[in-house]
């Protein structure tokens, strides 16, 4: 590489990475302390995602991430902004930063992928005993949340907190989801981080085991982020409904999937939020709704005198059905237009407690008086999980109150607190409105026509028989 | 709190990284004869602070309730353990023992020794003795750094080291299990026992640099004269830094 390139590679660096990773290349740059995890620090050599042997990555290696970003984290891909030549003179300007390249005497050492050994129950039950025997749990987590014992207190190479994967998100991997590449961060390690390689405690058959288990635990087999489905609906149940979060009830109903993402309109802001998607499932009888509520968290984080705090999520309607195209502010209303808040946090004991709120603004959120509060709600954590079910009657008599109605399309966003985060008030996880709509029961008449359909359909043939038969005879 | 003093030592184990390394400098070993010794005392200037033991908050029945806080371990008469003491500018003198096995062993969740003297081109033993998996994690910068998986399956995992460096060692399943791995170009380094007390043999005769560091404690250099069949007394207090 001429020293020409370099010249060229640093021209770029100057103008689209520097802000993040610093003129030095030390991860420094003015941007640094906003995003989470922190822009790399390229001066030891040591990048996250190889497919090498050893400690340093390949050329390629460095290109692919440039090319193709990290998901989940705020390095963009840089395909589509940077020439193919651009992003070749960065990866060797890159270089320049850290001695340990320029030490280095041989070109690094592709690690071998073994050949596929392919998923079935067997694979994955070996992986799954695998998992907990080589302890992948104590950072990852009984079920793979990142949750384990050992999470809290995990520091990067640089001494700055980092969290494990949750490994029930494949769309946040660093350096995506294909199985070839989940095979090499288990070899190579993720260097800079606690994930220590695996390479001389497992053979090709007991990884591919343990990438089989990994990716049994993902919602989708392509790994994919769940769909959006913008209309979240509720099912019309007869009967009562079950209080508990983790009842079989809810498996027979539809779940829908919201993005959340950091408040950052006011302040003060989160820029680096724990929870990024919520699961939500509805339904309602002829009294009241319940809304069935998931979302991970690494910590059960309770309220406590040493300023710990709590972990919180809420539903968020328009006080009155909006007319027209007009909806409060999203982030908890506006001056004019004011929204109701469910909201369910730990605070309320063991299984939370839910409090109704009217907000008009994030800095404007009260609770409703004793006497206007009608929404029961009961939590359960368990395996960096939260599971809440909410309840409330469909229409009310207060007036601060949304009053629900089926068949009527009606607003609806979602916030999650993560205590341990330091998320409370407007430091939260937050997602923009969508559409809630309460299915309307099918009308009688549905059942009526069809069989009134069958009998006269009957009818004409008996006739149309008896008179051909009359012919016949005649 | 927690995150900052780990981000502290992070750097600090960054900066050891360069502060140590320095270009490798020929050694030349051979058989020493008339030589002489330094011997001493490493001593904490100050009073020595109140240092607890760490509580254990997780795999208490393999890790015991509390661990001994090795990062400063003063006794009787304010003598300091576990500070390295070495001469740093000697070209030539008795012949480095590439061939010894030097063990690192994790025992009860804990590093033993907490630090290990591992010359260039030996082999460091990595031991799991427990019953549970560890990681190894190194912060070398001249030495490639590793961080490997220690499940039970893999008790030993054998490590060469090609340049002089003081690495800094954790595992981060255990985050108070810490370690530092002092790879030596020459074999004048030594390790500071209980009572603070050291002692370097078969130096040739000369006027070197002697240098002691410790951890936690600020790093201190001395110019010692070594006479053929005699004992250089060398006494050092390390002050906090």
């Amino acid at each position: 590489m001429s020293e020409q390139e370099i010249e060229a590679g640093k021209t770029v660096y100057q103008k689209w990475c520097m802000n993040c990773h610093g003129e030095e290349g030390d991860g420094e740059g003015p941007a640094a302390e906003f995003v989470q995890p922190r822009p790399r620090n390229f001066k030891n050599g040591l990048f996250k995602i190889r497919s090498t042997v050893g400690t340093l990555p390949s050329d390629e290696d460095l290109f692919h991430i440039i090319s193709k970003g990290m998901p989940g984290t705020s390095m963009p891909a840089w395909e589509g902004t940077l020439s193919e030549q651009e992003r070749t003179q960065l990866v060797h300007y890159i270089k320049t930063f850290s001695r340990r390249f320029a030490r280095a005497t041989a070109p690094s050492q592709p690690l071998t992928v073994g050949s596929r050994v392919s998923s079935n129950a067997d694979s994955v039950e070996k992986g799954k005993e695998l998992f907990r025997s080589i302890e992948c749990f104590k950072c990852h987590g009984d079920e793979g949340r990142g949750d384990g014992p050992s999470a809290p207190e995990l520091t990067d190479d640089w001494g700055f907190p980092i969290r494990p994967a949750n490994l029930t998100k494949p769309w946040n991997f660093r350096g995506g989801h294909a199985p070839e590449e989940l095979y090499r961060r288990l070899h190579a390690g993720v260097a800079g981080t606690p994930m220590p390689s695996f390479t001389d405690s497992l053979d090709n058959e007991q990884t591919w085991h343990l990438v089989n288990y990994v990716m049994s635990l993902w919602p989708d087999p392509t790994g994919n982020h769940p769909p959006l489905k913008v209309v979240f609906k509720a099912h019309r149940v007869e009967g009562a409904i079950p209080d508990a979060p983790n009842d079989e009830f809810w498996s027979d109903y539809e779940s829908f999937d919201y993005s959340l993402v950091g408040q950052v309109i006011e302040d003060p802001r989160q820029f680096t939020p724990s929870a990024d998607l919520i699961q939500v499932q509805a339904v309602y009888n002829d009294s009241e709704l319940a809304l069935r509520l998931i979302w991970d968290d690494p910590t059960h984080s309770l309220p406590d005198a040493s300023g710990g705090l709590e972990d919180a999520v809420a539903v968020q309607f328009p006080v009155g059905m909006p007319t027209g195209a007009k909806r409060p502010f999203f982030l908890m209303g506006d001056a004019e237009l004011g929204v109701q808040l469910l909201r369910w946090s730990t605070a309320g004991g063991p299984a939370g407690a839910a409090v109704e709120q009217n907000g008009h603004g994030v800095a404007a959120v009260k609770a409703q008086p004793a006497a206007a509060q009608q929404t029961t709600a009961t939590g359960e954590f368990a395996h960096g999980q939260y599971r809440v079910v909410m309840k409330r009657p469909l229409t009310t008599p207060d007036a601060d109150d949304i009053q629900l109605e089926a068949g009527r399309f009606i607003p609806v966003a979602f916030f999650a607190w993560d205590g341990s985060n330091g998320e409370t008030g407007a430091k939260m996880a937050m997602s923009h409105w969508y559409y809630f709509l309460m299915e309307p029961p099918a009308p009688t008449t549905v059942y009526i026509y069809p069989v009134v359909g069958v009998v006269v359909a009957a009818g004409l043939q008996w006739w149309v028989i008896q008179r051909l038969r009359r012919r016949g005879r005649s | 709190m927690k995150s900052q003093a780990w981000m502290t030592m992070g750097a600090v184990a960054m900066g050891l990284a360069g502060l140590l390394a320095g270009p490798a400098a020929a050694y030349e070993g051979g058989a020493v004869t008339g030589g002489g010794s330094i011997s001493g005392t490493v001593k904490l200037a100050g009073a020595p602070p109140a240092v607890k033991p760490i509580e254990v908050n997780k795999d208490q029945n393999v890790c015991g309730k509390t661990k001994p806080n090795e990062s400063l371990v003063v006794g009787a008469d304010k003598g300091v353990q576990y500070a390295v003491v070495r001469l740093t500018n000697i070209k030539k003198g008795k012949k480095l023992d590439t061939s010894a096995k030097v063990v690192l062993d994790q025992k009860d969740c804990r590093f033993i020794p907490h630090i290990v003297v591992v010359p260039i081109g030996a082999t460091l033993d990595i031991k799991n003795s427990d019953s549970i998996t560890h990681n190894v994690h190194t912060f070398g910068f001249e030495n490639d750094p590793i961080n490997k998986a220690q499940p039970t399956s893999l008790p030993v995992i054998p490590t060469k080291f090609e340049f002089p460096e003081t690495i800094k060692t954790q595992c981060d399943i255990h985050k108070w299990m810490g370690a530092y791995i002092v790879v030596a170009d020459h074999p004048y380094v030594a390790v500071t026992d209980a009572k603070g007390q050291f002692k370097l043999t078969d130096v040739p005769p000369g006027t070197y640099k002697l240098e002691i560091w410790h951890e936690t404690l600020a790093t201190t250099t001395q110019e010692v004269t070594v006479k053929g069949g005699a004992d250089t007394a060398v006494s050092a207090g390390l002050k906090a830094k």
